[in-house]
């Protein structure tokens, strides 16, 4: 959870299970959901975010807060201090390490990126789950994803037919 | 892998076609996980999402290159893809003339026709010269180039078949110092009007042409370019600037 720093300014994130959650406005406006809120003033108290349990939403805001542009006492931004490829390296092994969560969290963590639009996020969850299936076989895939399939044994054989060589 | 049955994932369609989006830019790619199920195989045909696909990964893959033999020439497939032996166009007689939407054009001098070939697929299209063309002494063919689908889309599951593309014509009339144009539309399999301009040199046929907007370039010997813009068939030769140092090999 945030705590108040001075001269930022703070907004109270609600999730259903009834959890708050206090964060800079600039960690929050990362998700362009609640950025349209704060800018159409719909924000003035505290925003409801339905449909995404404390648990994950708390996995969200550690997402945002570490991917929030910082700024220093200047007022400078802290991309400008340090080299931006040390930065981006930086982020990149910390989302390998934040993305180690189990496949219902993973999920999870679609939903709330996709609901609060938040891109890093959605690209960062969603890459890593192609990338899990990306080399497996057609069952496991099935599996992994609780996914039926529906074909006929004709049907798929005509495609497969049809398509040989990307099965090659 | 996990065989426990929750959180119902993925049961949302946009969800699903966002983590889709982001399979590897692999010809084969869709094609493989069409096969997952009927949902997925919906998704992945449908033309919303290639479009969506096509501009998350931006650059497309390399489908494979013609490496030109004394007798013809050789298809060499790349990313992982194998054509169809008997789709390869033979080249002994074919001038390679774009590539553009997953579909690539062929020149038959010989046989006074274009050859629309889409190698994922593995059909072949073939196409006359326009009529008023045949036996003319006075005027030369001199490249052609291809669209898909009014250029918003190449023809991938739901157009193998080459069923909506468009073809552009260029040629010149030598001694009148003009070049000519025609465009070419499949679904009603005819050749629009032909259009001419002032232009005193030819195309240079080594550089490929560029598709901007509405618009298809061609650079002239002269270096300067020939413009069509297939929206309002306006077919004009803008002049470089009359200070500026260029030429076909810069």
């Amino acid at each position: 959870m945030a705590t108040r720093e001075a001269g930022k300014k703070m907004i109270m994130l609600k999730s259903p299970d009834g959890m708050e959650f206090e964060v800079e406005e600039a960690v929050a406006m990362e998700s362009q959901t609640i950025r349209k809120m704060i800018e159409d003033d719909c924000a003035d108290t505290a925003i409801l975010i339905p449909n995404i349990n404390s648990k994950i939403l708390s996995r969200v805001i550690e997402y945002c807060n570490k991917h929030v542009p910082t700024t220093g006492a200047t007022g400078a931004a802290a991309s400008d201090t340090v080299a931006p490829a040390a930065l981006a390296e930086d982020l990149k092994i910390w989302d390998a390490e934040f993305i180690k969560v189990n496949r219902a969290t993973r999920f999870n963590l679609i939903q709330a990126a996709s609901y609060l639009n938040i891109k890093g996020l959605l690209d960062l969850t969603s890459q890593t789950t192609i990338d899990t299936i990306s080399d497996n076989s057609l069952e496991e895939i099935r599996s992994f994803l609780s996914t039926k399939n529906d074909y006929l044994p004709e049907e798929e054989q005509t495609i497969r037919r049809e398509n040989q060589w990307a099965f090659q | 892998m996990s065989r426990r049955s929750s959180p119902a994932p993925l049961d949302d369609g946009d969800l699903l076609e966002e983590i889709l989006l982001r399979l590897p830019p692999k010809p084969s790619s869709l094609r493989r996980a069409s096969i997952v199920c009927r949902r997925w195989r919906g998704i992945l045909a449908d033309r919303r999402f290639i479009r969506r696909f096509r501009k998350h990964h931006r650059k497309p893959p390399l489908l494979g290159y013609f490496d030109r033999k004394y007798e013809g020439a050789d298809f060499t497939a790349m990313s992982g893809f194998t054509a169809n032996m008997t789709s390869i166009p033979r080249l002994c007689h074919l001038n390679l003339v774009d590539c553009r939407h997953g579909v690539a054009l062929f020149l038959d001098h010989a046989l006074c026709e274009i050859l629309v070939w889409n190698p994922i697929a593995g059909v072949r299209r073939h196409v006359a010269f326009p009529p008023w063309l045949n036996n003319r002494c006075d005027c030369v063919v001199e490249t052609s180039a291809v669209l898909c689908s009014a250029s918003d889309d190449l023809p991938v599951h739901g157009d193998c078949h080459l069923s909506a593309f468009k073809l552009v014509l260029v040629g010149e009339y030598p001694n009148q110092a003009k070049a000519f144009t025609c465009l070419y539309e499949s679904k009603s399999d005819t050749w629009r009007k032909v259009i001419t301009t002032a232009a005193r040199y030819a195309v240079y046929v080594n550089r490929p042409n560029v598709l901007v907007g509405n618009t298809l370039c061609w650079l002239l010997y002269s270096a300067d370019l020939l413009q069509f813009d297939f929206g309002n068939q306006k077919f004009v030769v803008i002049e470089k600037p009359a200070d500026a140092y260029a030429h076909v090999n810069c």
